[in-house]
Formats: C-alpha cells, sequence, structure tokens
C-alpha cells in the first residue's frame, strides 16, 4: 500500500513542479465521455476500451468485448476583453466512440474511433486581425469535426497502438470571373463568367502510444501526437472589361492557419490505491514553440489603371512558448449489490499559457486557466428484458476560470493601448457507454 | 446487378440503395473494398478524363442487441465512400464550357450515410439513412486598420448538410418475393462566400455562390422473384427530377474600382426529368467445404437529363448528354461457416453515352463516349 501511495506522490509531484497550457481540440478541453472530463482528462495511463480511441490508443485492446459510446456536451463560454464580452461562439456537439477488439491467439488487436461533430459546423475557419485583441486559442478551438481512428495489439501486460487524427485544409483555385460591359453605346449588355475551384486535401497527423500494466494496480502510459493544423487558402481573381471605359484585373488573395495543434508528448500513470479509489496523473509537453502566431497572409493587387496606396503590414513572426501540462484525477467506486456500480471523480488541470507578452504590434489574448472538474457515474449491468448488455450513464462538469491577465504595450514597439482579458468556460457532458 | 436491388435484401449497401432493405440483415458485417472509374467521353475530337478516378467503400451493419418488443427489430449500418486524398473537391465551370453535366463534379467528395432500419409486421420493413456533408459559406473582410495596413477577417463555416434516403420493403414469409419503394431527397453543396475589401477608398467586393456537387430527388420502385432455389430476378424502376435544378453554374456580384457594381448571374437552364429501367439476376451455387458462388449481371437504361436546344439556344451554354444504356457482370466468392464468413465480391460496369449535339452556329460540339468501372470488395460476417 505504500508504494501505491509513493506511486501517485511521485506523479502528482512532478506534475505540479511544472505548468501548463492550451491546445486545439475540443476533446483536449472538454474531454472524450464524461468520465474523461471528470478526471480532469488525466487519462493516458488509465483510459481502457472506447476511451482510449482518443486518449491513448494503446487502451483500446484492454477491452474484451466491443465498446460504443454517445456523449453530448455543452459549453457557456463568458469570456472578456477590457471587461467586456469577447463574443467567442459556446462550444456544443456530440461525441461518438468505438472499441472492437480481435483475439489473435496470445495476442489481442483492436480497432478504435474517437469521433466529435459540432452542432454547428464540421468546421469553422476564423482570421482575425492580428493588432485587434482577441482570444487566439480558445476563439476557435472547438468547432471542427474530429476523426481519429486507430489499430492496436496487447500482449499481456504491455500494448502498443497508433492512429491518425484527420482533418482537412481548404485550398484550391479560387474563383476566377470575367465582368464587362458591351457595346457601351447601345446602353450596355452585361457579360460574366465564373469558375470555381475548391477542394478540401485531407491532412492527418500521426498519433503513437503504449501502456503497460506491471502490477495488477498499476498502470503507465505514454502517447505521442503529431502537429496538426488546418491551411486556407482562398484567391478570387476578375478581369473586367467595360469597351472603352476600363480593362484591368483585380486580385484577392488570402493564406492563413487556424486549428493549430503542435505536437505533444504525454507521459501518465494511474494507480488503484484501495479496492475503491483510483487516482491517476500525467504530464504533456506541448511544442507551442513552433508556432509563429498563425499571422495571415494577405494580397491585394488592383490594375485598372490607378495606384491606390497599398500599405502592408509587416509583423514580425511571434513565436509561442512550449509548455508543460499537469492533469490529476481521482475516482471513487463501489458496488452496490451484485452489479450496480456507483462512482464520482473529481479532476484538477492547471494550463499555462503558450502566448508570450504581447507588448508589441499583435494583441493575441490568452490566459492560465484552471480547471476544476467533478462527475458520478452509474453502471447497470442491463436494461431488464429490453437490453440485455452492461451499460454505464456518467455525467461530468467542468470549470475552466481564466486568470486575469493584463497587457501593456511597450511605446517603442507599438503605439497601440494594452488590455486585459480573463473569463471563464462551464462545461456541461454527459455520455453513454455499452457493451456489447 | 446494374442497380436493380432496391427489393433485394441488402446488408450496409442498403444505405443508398433501399434503407429499408437492411433489415434482413442476418450477422453483423463489415467491409471495405475499392472502385476505379474510367471513360472514353470525347467532346468533338478531344477527350475528356474522369475526375478523381478511384473511390474506397467502407461499410458496417449490425442487428442492435436489444430483448422483449424489440428483440430482432432494430438495424444499424454506416456506408462511406472515401475519395483516396481529399474530403471534396468542387469545380464550376464557365457556362460556356463544353462539359458533359451528368458526369462532372458530382461525385468528388466523402459520402457519409448512417442508417437506422425497423422490421414490422406482415414482412414490411422501413429505413432511414441520412446523407450528410458539409457547405462552405462565409466571409473574407479586407480594409485598413488603424496603420493604415490591410487587415483581413476571415469567417468560413463549413455547416452541416443533412438529406434523407428512406424505403418501405415488403418479403414474403418464404423470401420468394419482395417489393421495394424507395425516395431519395435531392443533395448539393452549397458554397457562398462574400470577399469584401476597402483599399483607398475604393470598394473591392465579390460575391459567389453556387450549388455544387448536385444530385435529384428520385423515387424507385423494385421487385423481385426468386422463380428457382438458384436464381433471383429483380427490376428497378426510377425516376430523377433533374427539372428543379438550376445548373452547375457560379453566380457572381462584384463591386469594383472604377466599375461600379457587376454581376455574372448564371444562366437560367432547364433539365429533363430522367427515367430508368433496371433489370438484374443472381444465380447462386453453395459447394461443399462451406464454399458459395454467386455470378450476377444487369442491365439499365436512362433517359438524358440536357434540355440542349433550349439551354444552347437562350443561354449559350453546351451541355452534352446522351441516353445511357449499362451493362454489368458480377461474381461472388464466400467462404466459412456458423462463427464467421468472409465474402469477396467483384464487378465490372459498362456504360455507353449515346451522341448528342450541343452549341449554336460555331460553337456547335458533338460528343458521347464509354464510362466504366471495375471494383472489389471484401465483407467479413460474424
Amino acid at each position: 500500500m505504500r508504494a501505491r501511495f509513493g506511486a501517485i506522490a511521485l506523479a502528482a509531484g512532478l506534475a505540479l513542479l511544472s505548468t501548463g497550457n492550451a491546445r486545439g481540440d475540443a476533446f483536449d478541453r472538454f474531454g472524450f465521455g464524461a468520465r474523461a472530463e471528470a478526471l480532469g482528462g488525466a487519462m493516458v495511463a488509465e483510459a481502457s476500451g472506447v476511451e482510449a480511441a482518443f486518449y491513448n490508443p494503446a487502451g483500446v485492446p484492454r477491452t474484451e468485448r466491443v465498446q460504443a459510446l454517445l456523449g453530448y456536451g455543452y459549453g457557456f463560454t463568458r469570456l472578456r476583453l477590457d471587461g467586456q464580452d469577447a463574443r467567442v461562439t459556446s462550444p456544443h456537439g456530440t461525441t461518438l466512440g468505438l472499441a472492437v477488439p480481435i483475439e489473435l491467439g496470445a495476442l489481442r488487436a483492436a480497432f478504435g474511433l474517437a469521433l466529435y461533430l459540432p452542432d454547428q459546423y464540421l468546421a469553422r475557419i476564423q482570421v482575425t486581425p492580428p493588432l485587434q485583441p482577441h482570444f487566439v486559442i480558445l476563439g476557435n478551438e472547438a468547432q471542427r469535426l474530429i476523426v481519429q481512428p486507430s489499430l492496436s495489439l496487447r500482449w499481456r501486460w504491455l500494448s502498443v497502438g497508433a492512429g491518425v487524427t484527420v482533418l482537412a485544409d481548404a485550398l484550391g483555385n479560387g474563383v476566377q470571373f470575367d465582368v464587362g460591359l458591351q457595346d457601351p453605346g447601345d446602353g450596355g449588355k452585361q457579360v460574366g463568367r465564373g469558375t470555381l475551384d475548391v477542394a478540401l486535401p485531407l491532412r492527418v497527423a500521426p498519433v503513437v502510444g503504449a501502456q503497460a500494466q506491471p502490477l495488477p494496480w498499476l498502470r503507465f502510459g505514454v502517447m505521442w501526437r503529431g502537429k496538426l493544423d488546418l491551411r486556407v487558402k482562398l484567391d478570387v481573381a476578375a478581369h473586367v472589361d467595360v469597351a472603352g471605359a476600363v480593362q484591368g484585373d483585380a486580385l484577392i488573395s488570402l493564406a492563413a492557419v487556424d486549428h493549430y495543434m503542435p505536437q505533444q508528448l504525454t507521459l501518465g500513470l494511474a494507480a488503484d490505491l484501495l479496492p475503491s479509489l483510483t487516482a491517476t496523473a500525467q504530464l504533456t509537453w506541448l511544442d507551442w514553440s513552433a508556432f509563429d502566431g498563425g499571422i495571415p497572409e494577405l494580397k491585394l493587387r488592383l490594375a485598372f489603371g490607378i495606384t491606390p496606396s497599398l500599405p502592408t503590414e509587416d509583423l514580425a513572426a511571434l513565436r509561442f512558448h512550449d509548455v508543460w501540462q499537469p492533469r490529476l484525477g481521482v475516482e471513487w467506486h463501489r458496488r452496490v449489490g451484485p452489479d450496480i456500480g456507483l462512482a464520482a471523480r473529481l479532476g484538477l488541470s492547471y494550463q499555462r499559457s503558450p502566448v508570450p507578452d504581447q507588448i508589441g504590434a499583435t494583441s493575441f489574448a490568452d490566459n492560465d486557466t484552471v480547471l476544476v472538474a467533478t462527475g458520478a457515474g452509474i453502471e447497470l449491468p442491463s436494461l431488464g428484458a429490453l437490453l440485455a448488455r452492461p451499460l454505464r450513464l456518467d455525467l461530468a462538469f467542468g470549470w475552466h476560470e481564466l486568470l486575469p491577465r493584463g497587457v501593456v504595450k511597450d511605446p517603442a514597439l507599438s503605439p497601440g493601448r494594452g488590455f486585459t482579458s480573463d473569463g471563464r468556460i462551464l462545461h456541461l457532458s454527459a455520455s453513454l457507454g455499452f457493451t456489447f | 446487378m446494374a442497380g436493380a436491388v432496391s427489393a433485394r435484401d441488402l446488408g450496409w449497401a442498403a444505405a443508398f440503395h433501399n434503407p429499408a432493405s437492411l433489415a434482413s440483415l442476418e450477422r453483423s458485417e463489415f467491409a471495405i473494398g475499392l472502385v476505379g472509374f474510367g471513360g472514353r467521353l470525347r467532346v468533338g475530337d478531344q477527350p475528356r478524363p474522369i475526375d478523381e478516378p478511384m473511390v474506397v467503400l467502407n461499410g458496417a451493419a449490425a442487428k442492435l442487441p436489444f430483448g422483449s418488443f424489440l428483440r430482432d427489430r432494430v438495424y444499424v449500418g454506416i456506408a462511406l465512400e472515401l475519395l483516396p486524398d481529399a474530403l471534396a473537391h468542387v469545380i464550376v465551370r464557365a457556362p460556356d464550357e463544353a462539359m458533359f453535366p451528368y458526369y462532372d463534379n458530382r461525385t468528388q467528395r466523402l459520402v457519409l450515410l448512417p442508417t437506422l432500419a425497423l422490421r414490422l409486421p406482415l414482412g414490411l420493413s422501413v429505413g432511414v439513412a441520412v446523407n450528410y456533408f458539409a457547405g462552405l459559406r462565409g466571409q473574407v473582410l479586407a480594409s485598413e486598420g488603424a496603420t493604415r495596413a490591410v487587415e483581413a477577417r476571415v469567417d468560413e463555416r463549413l455547416p452541416a448538410v443533412a438529406r434523407v434516403n428512406v424505403g418501405l420493403r415488403w418479403r414474403a414469409r418464404d423470401a420468394k418475393w419482395s417489393a421495394a419503394l424507395v425516395y431519395r431527397q435531392r443533395f448539393s453543396v452549397p458554397v457562398d462566400t462574400q470577399a469584401q475589401s476597402q483599399v483607398a477608398g475604393q470598394p473591392l467586393d465579390v460575391a459567389v455562390r453556387a450549388d455544387a456537387l448536385f444530385t435529384p430527388d428520385e423515387v424507385v420502385l423494385g421487385g423481385m422473384a426468386r422463380p428457382l432455389p438458384w436464381l433471383s430476378l429483380s427490376v428497378d424502376l426510377g425516376a430523377s427530377l433533374w427539372s428543379r435544378w438550376q445548373g452547375p453554374f457560379l453566380r457572381v456580384n462584384s463591386e469594383l474600382p472604377i466599375v461600379g457594381a457587376i454581376g455574372a448571374p448564371p444562366p437560367a437552364l432547364r433539365f429533363r426529368d430522367t427515367y430508368s429501367a433496371r433489370l438484374g439476376l443472381e444465380g447462386r451455387k453453395e459447394f461443399r467445404g462451406d464454399l458459395g458462388l454467386r455470378v450476377r449481371a444487369g442491365y439499365a437504361f436512362e433517359s438524358a437529363m440536357v434540355d440542349g436546344g433550349t439551354n444552347d439556344a437562350a443561354a449559350g451554354t453546351r451541355m452534352l448528354d446522351g441516353a445511357k444504356h449499362l451493362a454489368a457482370l458480377g461474381l461472388g466468392v464466400r467462404f466459412g461457416g456458423e462463427k464467421m464468413a468472409v465474402r469477396l465480391d467483384g464487378h465490372a460496369q459498362l456504360q455507353v453515352v449515346q451522341g448528342a449535339v450541343a452549341g449554336q452556329g460555331g460553337e456547335r460540339v458533338s460528343g458521347g463516349g464509354l464510362v466504366y468501372s471495375a471494383g472489389w470488395l471484401l465483407t467479413v460476417e460474424q
């Protein structure tokens, strides 16, 4: 027993010595399933079966039977800039998961799938002028579809898995159109023809993980996820020909990056400290220093015989900081009668902002965040004669408090004024787990 | 079987052909396959290749393990058609470009069809599949900011688009006869984007709108008979309501420096509803050692959807389409027994597009040709 508490104390101490922060999708922020949300997302060593389809593909074959998960989450976003509502969209969407194990002699293989379907859009691409204060990470992170399939193998106490997170860019040759007026002496006949070419090519980020269970009560996990972003390229070209009046071209060209998710490495452990108590902890390194702020590139060209002044923005690339993100979770679980199980959970995380102080021209808002989550679950052996399969219902509530942050500009770098940012996100989720 | 399958027993593929047929599923199944397309369509002397000539098929279906009054009544499935390298590719051509609108950029997208089917008393079943994808809507705003530099604001959204395929099926108790009625709701990917810029006091605004990757409303009536234990015949009669389509072209409105407001509205077009007849047959032979063989053949005819003369004269388009004849052959092998079985099915199709003429005067072109496809599908039943 002393060894058990020693192991979890070591992990918790390691986690609390560092700080950490933000990244870019709904599952990272709010959890994949209500149980995971209530445990603060500290799941890299704890997740098994369908929950592992997102948190660590190596954990999927820890179930012997097919599992499915159906969940829904709703967030109330109250983020503020200079004390005013920052008008950040509240995230809400459906979570789906599947784990299918296949016995292969001494090995067990498994297929896992994690899906998030936002209610409003499959994806939303937002680009805001970098000089205007706005939440650069929280502003749009949950507004995209998540698809993560994986394959994994388990042999005795060791399992490994790999998968991909799928996203699509928005590229193509854009819009081209020719417009003009013919026969101006005859009142002018308007003519026009337009073409469009937009493609959504697939991008994938690899996910690789391993889990080990050297003792029945102790589990270790490690997971690496590659970097992913959504690139946008939109060109609109107009070729104008008004006979006798004006001829020329106009071009709008925009290239930007959204939904950036840095590569990350997570180490974690989970321990059954008592028959009715499980604790889990993990530490994630997020490679935000590879991100330059995603300042969009915009080009405008007018060639109508006029030459308007078109100053262009010259913003130096802005490097974010790497961050370390700790997560802790505790679950108390107890059997009531022969088959019914109850659980209560608590999760904590401190998420440090990767955004450097905005003393220059850019005004990216982002805050250190404290997450406190709690939840409960009930496990039933069946729904009577209607469904003779185990069923689990979990509920969770997460409070994400953004610690106030003030920005003071350096007059030598920027004539702009500083700003403050703070706020909170309250998130509720419920999920149903099925075992077949 | 040239698509003459709406009244037949289907697994995950019921999502498209008839969602109600999913209720005849006997075992859970998972399938993966590949289909390749090719063509010898020509416009005048010029070949017109098929875009995105390969798709990956995935499907799964299972009976939900309910008891009581829902026992053996509820079935779910999913069908996926994936492009190898993209979720979608939307291409809108200029109206005066010679093209085959029936084949041009109508299938270049991910197709996702989750399905639910219920088995009712008296041999009846009903089913619904949701045809799920996204459109592209939003705006790009560019104007001079506080430093007089041009700043961009982008808000582009991919809102979910969902339409339904609905089916009803009756099957005789001895499974020798069945009949089906299917409705597939029209589907398109709306593209609606505005680019608004204000530079040196000059407006530079462009708004574009199109309905891409269009599929019309369709109604299918089908039947199946099994006159011999080893032979089954099926027929599908279908109508596709192309007349409700406004065409594959782009609407552009612009506000440009000096020029002012100018638009490029798409031409007003008329299309014909099309009618199709499909015939299919399947022969089956069971061998010792849990081995089964299936041989399939089919023929289909579909009328043309382009009202060439009307559109070409009024709108200056050059759209080509002719009546289509389709012949198909297939072979399937099934191994396995009670616990697990594996099926491997292959098929080949040849579609002949009758010659057609489009355009006016010196812009007149002729076109037609062949479209062919072949593919395989591996299915695991458990």
